[in-house]
């Protein structure tokens, strides 16, 4: 039986025309209009979102461009945190998980 | 002692000051993410969205739908194509075989004048069985009589056209074909895997199909439902009682 491909492997997508984004103090509220929901997302989630909306990114390349935005260290944020947040941002339909090599 | 007045510190200082507390905010907050506090919040649907949800079913077709229309208001809904010929119309074979395969049959009156085709009534071909000559157009004859001797020297072809007027031959001058039709017929084509989405097609309080062929199907699906209800065997006819049901508890 095959192997399941890595997860690392898989690049996350966002499309910005989806979701309107309105900033209050480091806080950001994201309406999402295919499921017309309405989300609160803190500095690090909506960062991701962002960062992915402008390219595909893996997991790893959100982890390092997190880390660089925002100057924090690897303690600061843990890869297990990228890693929750963006299970959540795809729960909601915020993220889209692409394969790798689309 | 006089006091000091306080005054605002407009120096650089202050948003450094600002940026480094924003960060310190950041840190405490990761590390409160670190302990399990989502990084996201979603505001749940409210009561009243989950019932106009009813409105945002989708219909997909699973197949493609085909719909034949008279100046009856007739319609026929099945898969077949019909042919068509710019100058000609539509296969008559064609249509015969439409009606007879089709899966829906609407009776007059059904389909409301928007849809109905542009050429009416249907000109139909006279079938002439009887070997004699009461398919001859004396006006029509006269007609190309006058035309023709309104030329100054008739060619050959054109003393053979009078001659086929005067044996009350069809010489075709009138269209008609029997194995085309170019009227009483409108065709609408939806493809399959195609979505409609009916609420738009309505105006809020009611149903209000758009001028197009989906608009079409909205209206025939209703007509469907007022006489089959909920009975599978309409695409998406459980959509569009969804809409209906919601309707009923607005009004």
């Amino acid at each position: 039986m095959a192997a399941a491909p890595p997860t690392t492997s898989e690049k996350w997508s966002s499309d910005s025309h989806q979701y309107l984004a309105v900033e209050y103090d480091d806080t950001f509220l994201v309406y999402f209009r295919p499921s017309g929901e309405t989300h609160f997302l803190n500095f690090l989630s909506y960062g991701m979102v962002h960062a992915v909306s402008s390219g595909p990114l893996s997991e790893e390349e959100i982890l390092a461009r997190m880390r660089t935005d925002f100057s924090l260290t690897a303690e600061e944020l843990p890869e297990t945190l990228v890693a929750t947040t963006l299970s959540e941002l795809d729960q909601a339909g915020l993220i889209t998980a692409l394969d790798a090599g689309t | 002692m006089t006091e000091k007045p306080i005054v605002p510190d407009t120096s650089d200082s202050e948003s450094e000051t600002s940026e480094d507390s924003r960060i310190a905010e950041r840190r405490q907050l990761l590390m409160l993410g670190a302990a399990g506090l989502p990084m996201m919040l979603t505001l749940k649907a409210s009561a009243q969205q989950a019932l106009v949800s009813q409105l945002t079913c989708s219909i997909t077709l699973p197949k493609r739908v085909r719909i034949l229309v008279d100046c009856d208001g007739r319609a026929w809904v099945g898969t077949r194509n019909i042919q068509y010929k710019n100058g000609k119309g539509f296969k008559v074979a064609d249509i015969v075989k439409f009606k007879d395969k089709a899966t829906y049959a609407f009776p007059a009156g059904d389909v409301p004048n928007y849809w109905l085709p542009d050429n009416c009534p249907i000109e139909e071909c006279s079938n002439d069985d009887d070997d004699d000559d009461d398919d001859f157009d004396y006006e029509t004859a006269s007609a190309e009589l006058d035309d023709l001797m309104r030329t100054s020297l008739p060619s050959q072809a054109d003393g053979i056209a009078l001659a086929s007027i005067r044996m009350g031959d069809d010489d075709d001058d009138d269209d008609c074909d029997e194995d085309w039709i170019d009227s009483g017929y409108a065709f609408y084509k939806l493809s399959k895997n195609s979505t409609i989405l009916p609420v738009d097609h309505t105006s809020g309080t009611g149903w209000s199909p758009q001028a197009n062929k989906q608009g079409l199907f909205i209206a025939l699906s209703l007509v469907y439902e007022s006489r089959h209800g909920d009975a599978p065997g309409w695409p998406g006819i459980s959509c569009i009682v969804s809409i209906i049901n919601y309707f009923g508890t607005q009004n």
